[in-house]
């Protein structure tokens, strides 16, 4: 533990004042299966900080994960730590209280590393707030010695530039395994006396690590990316002598110690993802969190396999969690009867991208169903399929109801997309629900996706329309719901490129569809286009919008994520006062020359690759998932030293 | 077969509300094995019954539910006793261990005190509770201030409390309900205890009397105030 400690908030003090906040429970833990260690018996105190409330974050599988990873080394203390909600936060400032963690109510700044675990870049506001309520310096060029180490991990990681000024090192892909080299290179570096700059080179030497203040950013005129270069770091001779001793002698360590600047630490030039290479291996947690308050997600979760090579277009996490790991049946019935015991509840989530493609879906169901009689077992994300619709009619959902997400209402622009599914196979696949009992089904839908025309738009209520009819034709009283999202262009997707379509126009859109959705039977569901402007500014931002972030959370933004907490207003006079302009970010075509902010983050999967879908995109050409046909040669494989592993 | 279960709502989960509790004690019952009856239809519950609920923040020493046991799942645990050399079966036997069973998987901040059955009557057990023993700690306030205040309380033939809800505004005569208040000479943090009555279900809550305090010229914050229910009467 490092030398100052404040004081912790006494169970007395805290109870007496809690009864003025909205579910104080929140706040006061007591969760079954959670950890309490003495923080003065480890070397490492570690907090997972949640940039949400307290019930999405129980919710979250990886911090679940990542707590029993941590844990279970004796050397680490790891606690938790969520988002405070406005009256709480208020709470904390008048009682001059700091952000406090769950287990053993420690400041935010009293731990040795605090991990923020970055889920969507609506939260990013959040992070500031538990930054600055826990005491430690918002800015990361402005934390000392004392300080703890802000790190982030999850998906936005992958390029999350905007919040490059206030997080010391990002952590890039798995977290099982990379969380603990974190521990590891800090406890080396902790008592060594040496300094923040040299824990900073350490850990960028740990592949996954990427420490953004080693790396400088040069625009050019036009605001775009001119080159994002490794900085050189001259350190002092005894840490260069022991920093290099300690790398080993992998040839990208030595270019990391080049021989003609003795001295210099020069940072790697990529970073790449780091990824586990078997999930059947991968940590279990046998002992769930299970926590007091209901959390939205009430139910234990197995992960059946990690990544998905569907190769949507649009896709992020198509991308950045291949290759395909595949959990054994044995293996997942296991760890789902485990759970069931230890949690008490009565549901379980088959978790994965895509849970139809798992390889043995219908023995593992029917295995599953046997041994846990009178367990529920849901599959979170099911295809446009009539397979699928036996998988739910399995699971006895035909009274809650089918979600199938065609993504776009018109085959060109599913081509374009590349859900590979026909009119045909949706309509086979409804009918096939009808007639299973089915009658609430629910649609997803995207607006705003690339090359999208009026037609398209109209396309999608058109198929709404047939649906609708295809179960009156078949004597039910059908109940469809489409539920609408603006189309964010996600950074390493093939629509990295591309521009998001501005607010006024996504209005229009929605307005155009709900014209052609209007009648009995069908509602009609969209998102705030606030929402999507501001997710499609952050989502491939540079560094230069940490600025924003930092006046717009002085002015009081908060919960973006959450419906009618977004103040567009402090946005706007935000990007005015940096000089910024987010039309630049969300609107504007990218050139396929120009240096994308995230460049020097490697998921593995190529830059040539993605443009080869693009070009397919545009060509209306669909692109074979390698978990059934050949390879795609997404260059994961190669890249990263896996294997896709199907069991 | 029904049985009782007098549990507490200790200190440390004080803030959790009535819907948390019975999700918890749900839990834990599934997690102890208890054969416990299910309801038909397509998504079954346990048949398990909750009384006199807690508001968010209070604590209570003595809580009740009530378990319908499935009499198959009891005969099941009866057999498994006698395969492992156990003397004849007895209720006693049967409850103790399930009691054992609960106390080991409940959350911290719960604990069981007693589990004994019931008769399966007809009679709600929720009407033949008839009040509520309620100790309270006041900060900031000195027993010679509550005194006066509590006392004219008492003098008073009724006295009237708007509840606010959502969509109506209610109006309660607390005095009716208060049976006795007492407090603790010196106590520091000033010490009452409230005896409270329902009436088939009707309460009401010991902060409501605290506000209603101000009337007699005291104010008091009670978003602060520590309230534990030590006891539940009935009949």
């Amino acid at each position: 533990m490092a030398q100052t400690r404040q004081s912790t908030i006494t169970w007395k003090h805290l109870r007496r004042h809690l009864g003025k906040v909205e579910k104080p429970a929140r706040y006061t833990g007591g969760e079954i299966n959670a950890v309490k260690k003495d923080p003065r018996s480890v070397d490492v105190i570690f907090a997972l900080a949640f940039p949400d409330v307290y019930e999405v974050g129980m919710s979250h599988l990886g911090t679940q994960i990542l707590y029993a990873v941590l844990n279970s080394r004796e050397d680490v203390a790891c606690e938790r730590v969520y988002a405070p909600w406005y009256d709480m936060e208020n709470l904390l400032k008048q009682q001059g209280w700091p952000l406090f963690s769950i287990e053993n109510r420690l400041p935010l700044s009293a731990f040795d590393i605090v991990g923020f675990s970055l889920q969507y870049e609506l939260t990013y506001t959040n992070v500031l707030m538990m930054l600055e309520l826990g005491g430690i310096p918002l800015w990361s060029r402005d934390r000392a010695e004392g300080d703890p180490l802000v790190i982030a991990g999850g998906p936005c990681t992958m390029a999350a530039e905007p919040m490059a000024g206030f997080v010391d090192a990002f952590a890039l892909g798995d977290g099982e395994e990379l969380a603990l080299d974190i521990v590891d290179t800090y406890k080396a570096w902790k008592g060594t006396g040496k300094s923040r700059l040299d824990l900073l080179v350490m850990l960028s030497l740990v592949e996954g690590v990427y420490v953004p203040s080693l790396y400088d950013v040069e625009y050019n005129t036009d605001g775009t990316v001119a080159k994002i270069s490794p900085t050189p770091v001259k350190l002092s001779p005894e840490s260069y002598e022991s920093i290099k001793a300690h790398a080993g002698d992998s040839e990208l360590r030595r270019a990391c110690f080049p021989d003609d600047m003795p001295g210099y630490f020069i940072p790697p030039s990529k970073v790449r993802r780091r990824v586990i290479s078997s999930l059947e291996d991968a940590p279990f947690i046998d002992k769930p969190l299970i926590p007091l308050v209901e959390p939205i997600h009430d139910r234990v979760m197995v992960e059946i396999f990690r990544g998905c090579t569907q190769g949507c277009r649009f896709c992020q996490a198509g991308t950045i969690y291949r290759p395909v790991r595949e959990r054994t049946p044995e293996t997942i019935t296991r760890y789902a009867k485990r759970l069931l015991e230890a949690s008490g509840h009565e549901e379980v989530s088959l978790v994965s991208l895509s849970s139809a493609d798992y390889s043995h879906i219908e023995a593992l169901l029917s295995q599953l169903m046997g041994e846990c009689p009178g367990t529920k077992f849901s599959l979170p994300s099911l295809r446009v399929d009539s397979f699928s619709v036996d998988l739910a009619k399995m699971l006895g959902a035909s009274r809650t109801g089918l979600t199938l997400a065609p993504e776009a209402g018109s085959q060109r622009m599913r081509d374009i997309i590349n859900k590979k599914v026909t009119e045909e196979d949706i309509m086979s696949a409804v009918r096939h629900a009808f007639g299973s009992g089915f009658a609430h089904i629910k649609l997803y839908f995207m607006i705003g996706l690339p090359g999208e025309t009026d037609e398209d738009i109209k396309a999608i209520a058109h198929l709404a329309r047939k649906i609708r009819q295809a179960g009156r034709d078949m004597g039910i009283k059908p109940n469809i719901v489409v539920s609408v999202s603006g189309f964010v262009p996600k950074p390493n997707t093939p629509f990295q490129w591309e521009p998001c379509v501005r607010p006024e126009e996504l209005r229009r859109r929605q307005r155009l569809l709900g014209d052609g959705l209007r009648g009995p039977g069908i509602s009609y569901k969209y998102h705030d286009v606030e929402h999507t402007w501001l997710e499609a500014v952050f989502a491939r931002g540079d560094r230069r919008l940490s600025q924003v972030l930092e006046l717009v959370y002085k002015r009081g933004a908060r919960f973006e994520a959450w419906s009618g907490h977004l103040d567009i207003n402090i946005w706007e006079q935000a990007f005015y006062d940096a000089g910024l302009d987010p039309a630049f970010y969300a609107h504007r075509e990218r050139g396929k020359e120009e240096v994308l902010p995230w460049d020097h983050l490697d998921t593995g999967v190529s830059k040539q690759f993605l443009l080869r879908e693009r070009d397919r995109a545009r060509q209306g050409l669909t692109t074979d998932d390698c978990r059934t046909a050949y390879c795609v040669g997404c260059g994961v494989c190669p890249n990263l030293g896996v294997e896709m592993s199907l069991k | 077969m029904r049985v009782r279960v007098k549990y507490t709502k200790g200190d440390k989960v004080r803030f959790l509300s009535h819907l948390d509790v019975t999700r918890n004690l749900r839990m834990a019952l599934a997690r102890a094995g208890w054969p416990v009856a299910m309801t038909g239809g397509y998504s079954p519950k346990m048949k398990v019954s909750f009384y006199a609920p807690l508001p968010v923040g209070t604590a209570g020493e003595e809580e009740y539910m009530d378990v319908v046991l499935d009499t198959k799942g009891i005969a099941r645990l009866v057999r498994a006793n006698a395969k492992c050399g156990s003397r004849k079966f007895r209720d006693i036997d049967i409850l103790a261990q399930l009691t054992k069973a609960f106390s080991r998987v409940l959350p911290e901040g719960f604990s069981v005190k007693q589990v004994y059955l019931v008769d399966d009557g007809k009679q709600n057990f929720e009407s033949q509770i008839t009040g509520s023993l309620y100790r309270i700690e006041v900060e900031e306030v000195t027993t010679e201030d509550l005194s006066p205040a509590i006392e004219q309380f008492l003098t008073q033939e009724q006295v009237l409390y708007e509840l606010e809800r959502p969509k109506q505004t209610r109006t309660t005569d607390l005095r009716q309900f208060v049976e006795s208040i007492e407090v603790v000479p010196g106590s520091s943090p000033a010490t009452i205890f409230m005896k409270i009555r329902h009436d088939n279900g009707r309460t009401v809550r010991p902060q409501w009397v605290l506000e209603s305090l101000s009337e007699f010229g005291l104010d008091i914050d009670t978003r602060e105030v520590i309230v534990d229910r030590l006891k539940v009467y009935f009949d």
